[in-house]
């Protein structure tokens, strides 16, 4: 939902640092998303894209999206898991004393920037 | 996984030279919606050191938060000041109801956004006279899908899911239940006359949200109501005096 603003707030910040550190184009934005951060992947692509197009600094910048599985803890038996649908039993002891640890991100690592010698 | 940060800490400015130009990989580390949540924060600057709670009341339209709330002044009005920003997209006809309560009141028109973003309720805040005010509910605009991904300040998100809208609602949307910390069921009065299992509702929202607190009320027959206000009050006071609560 709302790829576009997310894509608008991704390309202002890579804009920003770009700018703060006298790039000359951007070549990579790298990001963390999370399979339950309620982002489809290739509408943020594609809603980046758009945008990008028209930005000198952003024209040539690859998207680089690590996808981040849903994943939780269980403290009655101290394992990880793999989420799915949203179902946070422990697979292994069958509890519910459970911990979401990862998938719900939605962030900008890092990018990379061709800057003048 | 410290390998790897230690790594990119290390080597945040390593350079590789091609010829005139220089790639750099530049470290940013930030959520996407930083800006929003550096605005939550001011919130929290704003409404923690008055003591005041913070609620942010979600649900799809017509599930019955207004009139939850019209319920839950009437009760506490007494014992604790409430003040309520009303989030819709036009009109305000639900600011209008809450002021008959006595309750300070601001209306946010978000004019087609479908969801309050931070900004907008701080913008709000400053339309408030917080002195009176212990608990403020902020009643999102209805939508069962947008809201949970805007941080607002709250301290507690509780979603309102009504009989009529059917019991798989926790598992059709489940990042909204999964992301609050109390569910109300409203409209129980209706069960004889449609088919809701309570039962698979507070099973499937569990399954989603083990740690869930469950109500179930009416705010028509009023049945379940001082239930959901003597834990309210509690929360009130038991932040007042320092305790988190653990229920």
């Amino acid at each position: 939902m709302h790829e576009l603003s997310i894509a608008q707030s991704i390309a202002e910040a890579v804009d920003a640092k770009a700018e703060q550190h006298h790039a000359t184009c951007v070549k990579t934005v790298h990001l963390r998303v999370g399979e339950a951060s309620g982002v489809l992947i290739e509408s943020l692509s594609f809603c980046f894209g758009l945008l990008s197009d028209n930005d000198p600094l952003l024209k040539h910048a690859q998207l680089q999206i690590d996808v981040i599985p849903h994943r939780a803890w269980c403290r009655a038996c101290d394992s990880e898991f793999v989420v799915y649908d949203f179902i946070v039993q422990c697979p292994l002891c069958e509890g519910w004393d459970t911990q979401v640890i990862a998938g719900t991100e939605l962030q900008l690592q890092d990018i990379e920037i061709e800057t003048a010698s | 996984m410290c390998l790897v940060v230690l790594f990119s800490a290390l080597f945040s400015d390593r350079r590789m030279s091609e010829g005139v130009t220089t790639v750099t990989k530049v470290t940013i580390a930030q959520n996407i919606l930083a800006a929003n949540d550096t605005v939550a924060a001011e919130i929290r600057d704003i409404l923690v050191p008055r003591h005041i709670r913070i609620l942010n009341l979600m649900s799809s339209p017509g599930a019955g938060k207004t009139t939850l709330l019209e319920q839950t002044i009437e009760r506490l009005a007494a014992k604790i000041a409430v003040g309520v920003i009303e989030g819709d997209i036009e009109t305000t006809a639900d600011a209008e109801r809450i002021e008959q309560t006595g309750a300070e009141t601001v209306q946010i028109n978000t004019r087609g956004a479908c969801h309050l973003e931070a900004h907008m309720v701080r913008d709000a805040l400053a339309m408030m006279d917080l002195k009176q005010v212990e608990l403020l509910f902020i009643e999102n605009v209805g939508n069962l899908v947008c809201p949970s991904g805007w941080q607002l300040g709250e301290d507690m998100r509780v979603v309102v899911t009504s009989t009529p809208e059917g019991d798989d609602k926790p598992v059709k949307y489940p990042e909204m239940f999964a992301a609050a910390q109390v569910l109300v069921i409203n409209k129980t009065d209706l069960l004889p006359y449609i088919d809701y299992n309570v039962h698979k509702a507070k099973r499937l929202a569990l399954a989603v949200n083990p740690q869930l607190k469950i109500f179930e009320l009416s705010c028509r027959t009023g049945e379940g109501l001082d239930d959901w206000c003597i834990w309210l009050h509690d929360y009130v006071q038991l932040h007042k005096r320092g305790y988190v609560p653990v229920d």
